[in-house]
């Protein structure tokens, strides 16, 4: 093992060097402290060193320099993510994906692409754009994130309603474990029906089952009509009964957005703004898609529900400029609330979309009892709400009031039959709240999935499942679906 | 020196570490490092100032690395004023770390000694052209590396008939418009006095009357850029004074980006004067790219009908657009609007046409290195449109461009918007 | 591990009999599917119990357990204890729905799209359940079969060509491992990344890892309107799949599920009643001579006439597919047929169809599922093609240890082991 264990040696730094390139490291702490957050900016530490390979097999070979050298290993892309996953951890090194950025192969016929981890979501499909195809999901940060890193999230966005979260999209990949061993799941062609799925587990795993190189995505064809609607309502909560009552209605469009008052003031001031208009409470954005007849039916579908529920005004366009601008206000929402405060905290619950409603009050309840600026802005096609609470992290009382917020809208949540994290993760901010959904004896079944993976415990370790028992944690597990509830029929 | 006031604090709360703007930085392009991504410099400057981290060689490096290309700020939806942290942090840094006597003595021939006076400017473009006619640039620049292979790119030097100055009053062609006023510049006239006459033609064939201003010599953006402060805010008093002499109320119009978006920025330049603070808006207020002066309905009509094929321009060109244009500026659509005015000329869109083509002012000088990686991609995205002609707007861009041109042996020609225009505009 | 099989041999029932006993579990000896001994426990605990205290005795004497609805999956699930029904102990999991005319749904909730059911539950029973409120179960599979039977087998239908695999579509599971822990993983909601997803483990699992006790399912609305239409025969197999690649390579036409049976291309369209009709016109474009059918509820018939019972499975990218079938039918001596989706492509082989075949054509570029009982001149072939690589062996190897540490529940051949 290394040095000391806690330094990496100059022998070994020099190994990784020659690996990598002289630019492929980041040792001097100056250098390595940009690393010490990634989006989730509650909690910091500290990476022994930043590791940057080019290649699938720069990767393996910088893995077992630093597995000689006693260091764990957290896999980070574009450090976008919300919920710690990509944070340093103590005694770790950071493998960087940012330079695996090349689409190694983009087939039109076949409908997939095999790209590094590093590609940033829209440049895939940016890149299978001249082919009549896309990528499927779209996660609000899709300008920066990487393809690595919504795999190891199992990201959604907008788009998710209609096409999925990324696991629906994964075909195959490459992966390199902690003897830096190189393996390649799935693949184009394979079915997979029928054969032990181990590409499920490693989707949304967090980068804790070892570290993902290559993937290789299915691609979807660009559909014939697009149409964007936007309906503005009075009330927040009648936006999202409208909401409930389209999936009640079984109604298909690809993507149904909420965003409140806030959130839009945010958004029109900055250099995203969309047009949305200043004098609604909470303003939906929906997006039908597929052939012409069939977005005609869905959109007038739409508008018929929205006007039910009281929309004062409902506006539909196809403009692919005036759509991408809808949008684009649409996902630097996060980024917008920087205008409101230093810092933000974004929730990230999902509820069953027949209690959208219920749990809108209870984070707002929740905020303004604890004197919190609360904006939404969320997937209420798939129930996954986004409370996001704006604070100063300078200010300790209020951090404290956030986090005791935040507790509060994922207890509400679960108690609902609802679950913690629709797409950001359990990373660091969740682990505790783990105990609230599941058992001591799924915890640890969950643990041995890990380890039957990664038996030391190379891979991000720390991250995700509670550190402690959750009885040492005095939380019980969830009272709806337990185990001993017997004949549950 | 206090650490807090190395760094814009204020400022970078407004970052709330989303990373959206990696991507567009040329810099994290280069490297994938975030450290040398805009949301980490960020993270150094707040670590700088929060006593987490040392202002030490690496901040130092990775704040000079950066191109202020401002692209960030176009994607950044928390609105982070990036370019006026970098700039104040560049001045922090020369006030705590000086740099040593040789830089120092280079910095105040460049700033003090050149860029500022009209007959420093013109003595080093003769001696350039002097260097350039005795073919002492070939000899000399593999002595000089890297820097040699820009100095022997250098654009020529042209002839002292080429650098005059622009004539006091350029008249007005058919009926009037009212006046405006114009930037000769510092470089500009010695290098591309062509372009600054172009502009004062085509604004004349619009029906503007065009006037100079002969006494001003320097806006002040590189000295801003480059952490000299002091000296640019004493150029922005100089600039404003002689402007409003010439005329108090007339719109500017710049051809170069760069220094149209520094002085478009001259009321938060200045905030801090409060006896200059509400002139200097007024006048920022009066300041407009020569793209947004033509793109006027009004200009625009005027155009069209003087402007005319035979222009002799090889197509397909394509638009890169200037950083300070485009992400300092937000203007975007009036140069591609123009172009597509002038008869019989395609016009190709260029993949990335809005990232960083390495110039930043004199970024170039400073790290020839790194200046020519960041052209690298730019110059593919250019053969990928398979354009014969490259437009752009901004003197450090077509001097970046034509070293890049240079380079590949493609033959593209690299031209001002202006000069298009004035080329195609039919005699009278 | 105990996973030695004497696929004519019989279990020694003695130990199961007093850990039954033990445990409050009726044992049948031959009540089972093909005559088997089967257990029938009447409450989730007393499975658990039961599991628990054999996995205990596990190691004196070689216990095989098999999770079992109706025995409708089995051939597909666990081949060897279709065939040798005595060597196994049956795991009734329709004895956990209790009442006979019991459905085994413990929730459907219409309002947000999904179901929650007992793994006993028949698949027909929860279609039409879910049918009442509008909305459509993946997978399309007819005919008798369990949920829990239809996930541990790791079957799609042929409405994966517009909804991907069943696995897709399932959003959390109860289960009960080897050890006879019970466990959860996942939930009842749409959208989840809570955890890691053992549930997916258990989905195609064959139920290695233990009983799938209950799963919630995500559902589809069921469409405004279904057209199931055929093509006249082609003049070869070939030919008909290069017919369904043209259907397949166009983006105006939105065909929900494709395949090739006897030179014939089957194809349905489902979805908003006009836009059905305007995408059937444009197939008429490219086909001439379509035959309409009744679809008939959930368009049955569509899904019946592509159902087969599959020994083996070969599936590769779409534009590999022609090629495949071309140099199958010139090896096996018989027409094959194919299912087009969007991006794979598979043809299912069953016993009869390759059990005069002597080898595999060469190359041959398609993965290969094994399903059931392979000749022996083929299955030589098999060996170097499934399996896996190191530390996927490695992986499979140390989940097994960790979730089924007896080897209760464990076959041979799946997971291929290198």
């Amino acid at each position: 093992m290394g040095s000391d264990g806690k330094q990496l040696s100059r022998r070994h730094l020099a190994e990784l060097e020659r690996i990598v390139g002289k630019k492929g490291v980041r040792a001097d702490p100056t250098a390595r402290s940009a690393y010490e957050s990634d989006a989730f900016m509650l909690q910091r530490a500290s990476a022994e060193v930043i590791v940057l390979p080019r290649t699938t097999a720069e990767a393996a070979a910088a893995i077992k320099v630093l597995r000689e050298a006693g260091l764990v290993v957290v896999p980070r892309g574009a450090g976008t993510g919300l919920s710690g996953g990509a944070r340093p951890v103590e005694n770790g090194a950071i493998v960087g994906t940012a330079r695996m950025r090349d689409v190694l192969e983009v087939n039109a016929e076949d409908r997939y692409a095999r790209v590094q981890a590093g590609v940033v979501n829209v440049h895939l499909t940016a890149a299978c754009a001249d082919a009549g195809l896309f990528y499927g999901p779209d996660p609000s940060s899709q300008t920066a994130c990487t393809i690595g890193g919504n795999v190891g999230n199992n990201s959604g966005g907008p788009h998710g309603f209609k096409y999925g979260s990324t696991n629906r999209h994964v075909l195959g990949l490459t992966m390199v474990d902690s003897s830096g061993e190189v393996i390649q799941l799935g693949g184009p062609g394979a079915a997979g029906d029928g054969d032990l799925d181990l590409l499920g587990p490693v989707v949304g795993s967090e980068g804790m089952l070892g570290l993902v190189t290559e993937v290789t995505v299915q691609l979807l064809p660009r559909p014939e009509k697009v149409e964007t609607l936007l309906c503005l309502f009075e009330s927040l909560d009648a936006c999202c009964d409208a909401v409930s009552e389209m999936i009640a209605r079984r109604l298909e469009p690809s993507a149904i957005e909420i965003l409140d008052r806030l959130t839009i003031e945010a958004v029109e001031a900055s250099v995203l703004r969309a047009g949305y208009p200043d004098n609604a409470e909470a303003v939906m954005l929906v997006e039908v898609e597929g052939g012409d007849e069939e977005v005609d039916a869905t959109s007038a579908d739409v508008i018929e529900v929205a006007r039910a529920f009281g929309a004062f005004d409902t506006r539909r366009t196809t403009d692919p400029v005036e759509r991408k601008r809808l949008w684009a206000g649409r996902k630097g929402a996060f980024g917008a609330m920087g205008r409101i405060a230093p810092d933000l905290y974004v929730a990230d619950v999902v509820a069953p979309r027949t209690r959208l409603r219920e749990i809108v009050s209870a984070a707002t309840v929740a905020c303004r009892e604890r004197n919190l600026k609360l904006a939404n802005v969320f997937h209420a096609g798939d129930g996954n709400l986004h409370p996001n609470i704006s604070y100063d992290r300078r200010d300790a009382d209020e951090v404290r009031r956030v986090l005791e917020a935040g507790r509060i809208i994922m207890e509400a949540c679960v108690a609902a039959g609802g679950s913690l994290t629709g797409e950001h993760g359990i990373g660091l901010e969740k682990q505790d709240e783990m105990c609230l959904v599941f058992s001591d004896d799924d915890l640890e079944a969950m643990d041995q999935l890990r380890a039957a993976f990664d038996p030391d415990a190379f891979w991000n370790p720390g991250k995700m499942l509670p550190v402690r028992g959750c009885r040492e944690i005095h939380t019980r597990p969830l009272p709806v679906h337990s185990p001993a509830a017997e004949g549950a029929s | 020196m206090s650490r807090e006031s190395l760094v814009d604090h204020a400022r970078a709360l407004d970052c709330i570490h989303c990373g959206l703007c990696l991507t567009t930085c040329p810099t994290y392009q280069l490297t994938g490092s975030e450290t040398s991504s805009p949301r980490g410099r960020i993270h150094l400057m707040r670590a700088v100032a929060e006593g987490r981290a040392e202002p030490d060689a690496t901040f130092e490096d990775e704040m000079n690395f950066c191109l202020v290309c401002r692209h960030c700020e176009s994607v950044c939806p928390a609105g982070v004023e990036f370019g006026a942290m970098m700039e104040f942090s560049r001045g922090a840094l020369l006030e705590r770390r000086p740099p040593g006597p040789l830089a120092r003595l280079a910095r105040w021939v460049g700033f003090r000694g050149i860029l500022v006076r009209r007959a420093g400017l013109r003595l080093a473009a003769m001696g350039l052209r002097a260097v350039q006619l005795l073919r002492l640039d070939v000899i000399t620049s593999p002595l000089l590396g890297l820097r040699g292979q820009i100095f022997r790119n250098l654009p020529r030097v042209p002839s002292a008939r080429e650098r005059r100055p622009l004539p006091p009053v350029t008249e007005a062609e058919g009926p009037a418009r009212g006046t405006v006023l114009v930037l000769d510049g510092c470089v500009m006239p010695e290098l591309f006095g062509r372009v600054n006459r172009a502009m004062t033609d085509v604004l004349a064939a619009t029906g503007r009357e065009v006037r100079s201003v002969p006494k001003h010599v320097c806006c002040g953006a590189l000295h801003a850029h480059n952490g000299e402060l002091n000296q640019a805010e004493d150029l922005a008093r100089l600039t404003i004074a002689q402007f409003e002499e010439v005329d108090g109320s007339a719109p500017v119009v710049i051809d170069s980006a760069g220094c149209g978006a520094h002085m478009k920025e001259y009321g938060r330049l200045l905030a801090n004067d409060p006896e200059w603070r509400g002139r200097a808006s007024a006048f920022a207020a009066r300041v407009v790219d020569l793209t947004e002066e033509l793109a006027s309905p009004e200009a625009t009509a005027r155009l069209q009908e003087r402007l005319g094929d035979g222009h002799g321009i090889e197509g397909p060109v394509t638009w890169d657009d200037p950083c300070h244009l485009c992400h300092g500026q937000g203007v975007r659509e009036q140069p591609r609007q123009l172009l597509d005015l002038v008869p019989g000329l395609e016009r190709v869109e260029m993949p990335g046409a809005d990232s960083c083509c390495g110039s930043a002012g004199i970024y170039t000088v400073l790290r020839p290195e790194d200046s020519l990686e960041v052209l690298d991609p730019k110059l593919e995205s250019l053969e990928s449109t398979g354009a014969k002609t490259l437009v752009t707007a901004n003197p450090g861009c077509h001097q970046q461009w034509q070293i890049g041109v240079g380079k590949t042996g493609k033959g593209v020609e690299v031209l001002h918007l202006a000069e298009v225009l004035e080329r195609a505009l039919k005699p009278r | 591990m105990t996973t030695a099989t004497d696929p004519t041999g019989t279990m020694d029932l003695g130990p199961v009999r007093a850990a039954c006993q033990e445990a409050g579990v009726e044992l049948d000896d031959a009540g089972g599917v093909g005559g088997g001994p089967v257990a029938r426990p009447a409450t989730e605990a007393a499975l658990g119990n039961l599991i628990a205290l054999l996995a205990d005795r596990g190691h004196q004497s070689p216990i095989r357990l098999v999770p079992c609805g109706g025995g409708g999956q089995l051939h597909w699930c666990r081949p060897d204890a279709t065939l040798a029904p005595a060597g196994f102990l049956q795991l009734s999991m329709g004895a956990l729905l209790g009442d006979p005319s019991a459905t085994g749904v413990v929730e459907y909730v219409p309002g947000d799209g999904t179901l929650t059911a007992l793994a006993g539950a028949d698949l027909s029973v929860l279609r039409a359940t879910v049918a009442e409120g509008g909305h459509r179960l993946t997978p399309a599979i007819f005919g008798s079969c369990t949920l829990g039977g239809v996930l541990a087998s790791g079957r799609s239908g042929l409405d994966r060509h517009s909804f991907g695999p069943t696995r897709h579509h399932l959003l959390g599971m109860r289960m009960i491992d080897g050890t006879g822990r019970h466990l959860r993983s996942g939930g009842r909601l749409v959208k989840n990344v809570t955890g890691f997803d053992l549930h997916r483990l258990h989905a195609g699992g064959r139920g290695i890892f233990g009983p799938i006790v209950e799963a919630s399912m995500r559902l589809m609305p069921a469409p405004e309107a279904e057209q199931y239409v055929t093509s006249p025969p082609a003049t070869s197999t070939a030919a008909a799949v290069e017919l369904a690649l043209a259907i397949r390579g166009t983006t105006t036409i939105r065909e929900q599920g494709l395949f090739v049976r006897d030179r014939v291309v089957h194809v349905l369209m489902s979805g908003r009643g006009r836009q059905v009709e305007a995408d059937r016109r444009r197939l008429e474009g490219l086909v001439t001579g379509l035959e309409e059918h009744e679809p008939g509820p959930g368009a049955e018939a569509f899904h019946l006439a592509g159902e087969r019972q599959t020994a083996v499975r070969l599936s590769t990218v779409p534009s590999k597919i022609a090629g495949t079938i071309s140099a199958l039918e010139a090896s096996i001596g018989g027409l094959t047929g194919a299912v087009i989706q969007p991006g794979v492509a598979q043809v299912d082989l069953p016993q009869d169809l390759i059990s005069g075949a002597s080898a595999w054509p060469s190359p041959l570029e398609a993965r290969i599922s094994v399903r059931g009982g392979v000749p022996e001149p083929l299955r030589s072939g098999l060996t170097a093609t499934v399996a896996p690589a190191g530390p996927e062996s490695r992986w499979t190897r140390r989940l097994v240890e960790a979730f089924d540490p007896a080897g209760l529940f464990q076959t041979e051949g799946f997971p291929a082991r290198s």
